[in-house]
């Protein structure tokens, strides 16, 4: 997909549970090649757009397309493998694996998943463990975690373990990366290192979806803002033009800097 | 002398046979997080299963494991689609799956009962038992054959869950389903899977089981079950070696144990056991240093 175009798009997307209306006639763009925050105050709507969108949830009405097709209606895994990655507000990791197999499990299309060529693959089977794991050691040493690739994840400090989620996100080969405060608890030096990260991430052709409470780093980070509120988006633009506004949303919304 | 090295055999073959029944039994715990007690009633048609191909149709040792393999596969696949997936899925609690699962271990045995009675039948290839004697130890081919099954089954299992794609994915999955789904693995169609492995594992070890003692009951999956959950927390829930590790100590003490202490006190031994280990080591012999909350 081409820079600038439409890589995911929501069409009057609607979720409530009980009598919560979670997320309302939410419709925005996500376009190739950027950095798209979503903000707002704690109960706007952003994580509930998050699962919307991964198919942990199904929404009420509206559509979800990706690359131009519809993904709302497919289970996770699905819209996984279509190429949405996802990552956790909370650090979420297989915390009984290895850093590896934390990254192994993630990288897409292994033949060996499949029961009858695990038993029966022989030569090939080998040759895509061999790719596999040339694979996983390359994201591990560019996270700066190869050292502990065989530590149980569990036993790896937070910033690492970090590290080690957004590592599992690439894995995925996902063009679309959701991230839900991939900052928040890292000291300032690993924020920027994060932040660098991000950036190499849109110029090598992916694409970003952020939920950040950092309103400093999402000015600096963004290429588009979309702001919620109460499920619905009450604004969007470039960070020039929501920061016209950020004196109005601090206090309207709570977002705190 | 002679008569402990005896019981050590016996206790050998034992805990080769509580390890294969907890392998199967924690690889599907492993998987889908259920204490699936009906795995005693797969275990129990299985054998039945077997009999039928290998004593009524005379179709030989091989269709007899073959045919317990099978339906115990078949069996277990059915009870996870029919019963634990609409479960999962509905968001109820283990604990219910569990009782649930209790249930579903009657109702096999008793349909185990109507199909084939409730008289124990004889389970033999037919022939003679070759009986091996080293020293003064006493052994038979199909102790022997149990033997060889569980170290070739734990070592294939062992290179399985740690070097082959698919068991690292089904360990993901155990660990964290909603996360594995993320990622983009099918977590229903490997849960599925561990159930069919599982399942076939225990329909091995029925039948290794049934021509070790000779006669098989439809009330036989009762006690196995409870041994393979006390193997499996001993050794460390939710890790399939350990529970392994587990299954080979216990058959080790009971048989040991019949040395000094009547066998009728063999149950009440393993759970004497099972409670000192949880006492002490409450992540379990083989487990991970945490506590054995992983449900």
């Amino acid at each position: 997909m081409a820079a600038g175009e439409a890589l995911l798009r929501l069409e009057a997307l609607s979720k409530s549970f009980g009598g919560l209306q979670a997320v309302s006639d939410l419709s925005f763009e996500v376009r190739a090649g950027t950095i798209t925050s979503l903000i707002g105050g704690n109960g706007a709507g952003k994580t509930t757009a998050f699962n919307l969108i991964t198919g942990n949830l199904a929404p009420d009405a509206g559509h979800i397309y990706f690359r131009g097709a519809r993904v709302d209606g497919l289970p996770p895994h699905k819209v996984a493998r279509a190429g949405i990655a996802r990552g956790f507000q909370e650090l979420r990791l297989f915390n009984r694996l290895s850093a590896r197999d934390n990254i192994e499990a993630a990288i897409p299309g292994q033949q060996g998943e499949n029961i009858v060529r695990a038993l029966i693959g022989g030569h090939a089977l080998t040759e895509e463990r061999d790719v596999t794991q040339a694979r996983s050691s390359a994201l591990l040493r560019d996270l700066t975690i190869e050292a502990h690739a065989e530590s149980l994840a569990e036993r790896l400090s937070y910033g690492q373990q970090k590290l080690l989620s957004l590592g599992r996100l690439l894995a995925t080969e996902g063009e679309l990366l959701l991230l839900d405060e991939p900052t928040s608890g890292l000291s300032p030096g690993m924020v920027e290192d994060f932040c660098a990260r991000m950036r190499r991430l849109t110029d090598a052709g992916r694409t970003i979806l952020l939920i950040e409470h950092n309103v400093e780093i999402v000015m600096r980070l963004s290429d588009w803002i979309i702001v919620m509120h109460q499920g619905g988006k009450i604004a969007e633009g470039k960070p020039d033009e929501v920061r016209g506004n950020v004196v109005v949303m601090h206090t309207y919304l709570g977002i705190s800097s | 002398m002679s008569v402990l090295a005896q019981f050590a055999v016996n206790g050998i073959v034992a805990g080769s046979v509580y390890a294969l029944i907890a392998l199967g039994f924690a690889l599907i715990f492993t998987a889908s997080r259920v204490f699936h007690f009906a795995h005693g009633g797969v275990y129990t048609f299985s054998a039945f299963a077997g009999y039928t191909a290998l004593v009524t149709l005379k179709l030989g040792i091989v269709a007899g494991f073959l045919a317990a393999i099978i339906v115990a596969a078949l069996i277990g696949l059915i009870i996870n689609i029919l019963l634990y997936e609409p479960m999962k899925a509905g968001g109820v609690s283990p604990f219910v799956a569990m009782i649930s699962s209790f249930g579903v271990l009657i109702i096999i045995t008793h349909v185990t009962a109507m199909i084939w009675g409730s008289n124990p039948v004889v389970l033999s290839p037919g022939g003679q038992t070759t009986v091996y004697h080293f020293g003064s130890i006493y052994t038979t081919d199909a102790q022997l054959l149990i033997i060889g099954f569980a170290a070739v089954l734990a070592i294939a299992l062992w290179i399985f869950f740690r070097h082959m794609r698919l068991g690292i994915a089904i360990r993901a999955m155990g660990n964290d389903s909603e996360l594995a789904e993320v990622v983009g693995m099918p977590a229903r169609r490997l849960r599925n899977i561990s159930f069919i492995v599982g399942s076939g594992l225990v329909g091995i070890s029925a039948m290794l089981i049934g021509l070790n003692v000779g006669i098989i009951d439809f009330n036989m999956g009762m006690d196995i079950i409870l041994m393979a959950t006390v193997a499996m927390i001993i050794g460390g829930l939710g890790n399939v070696g350990a529970a392994a590790g587990g299954g080979f100590v216990l058959g080790m003490i009971q048989n040991i144990a019949i040395w000094k202490i009547e066998s009728k006190w063999q149950m009440a031994l393993s759970f004497a056991i099972l409670i000192v280990v949880l006492l002490f080591k409450p992540s379990g012999l083989f487990g991970e240093k945490r506590p054995a909350t992983g449900l």
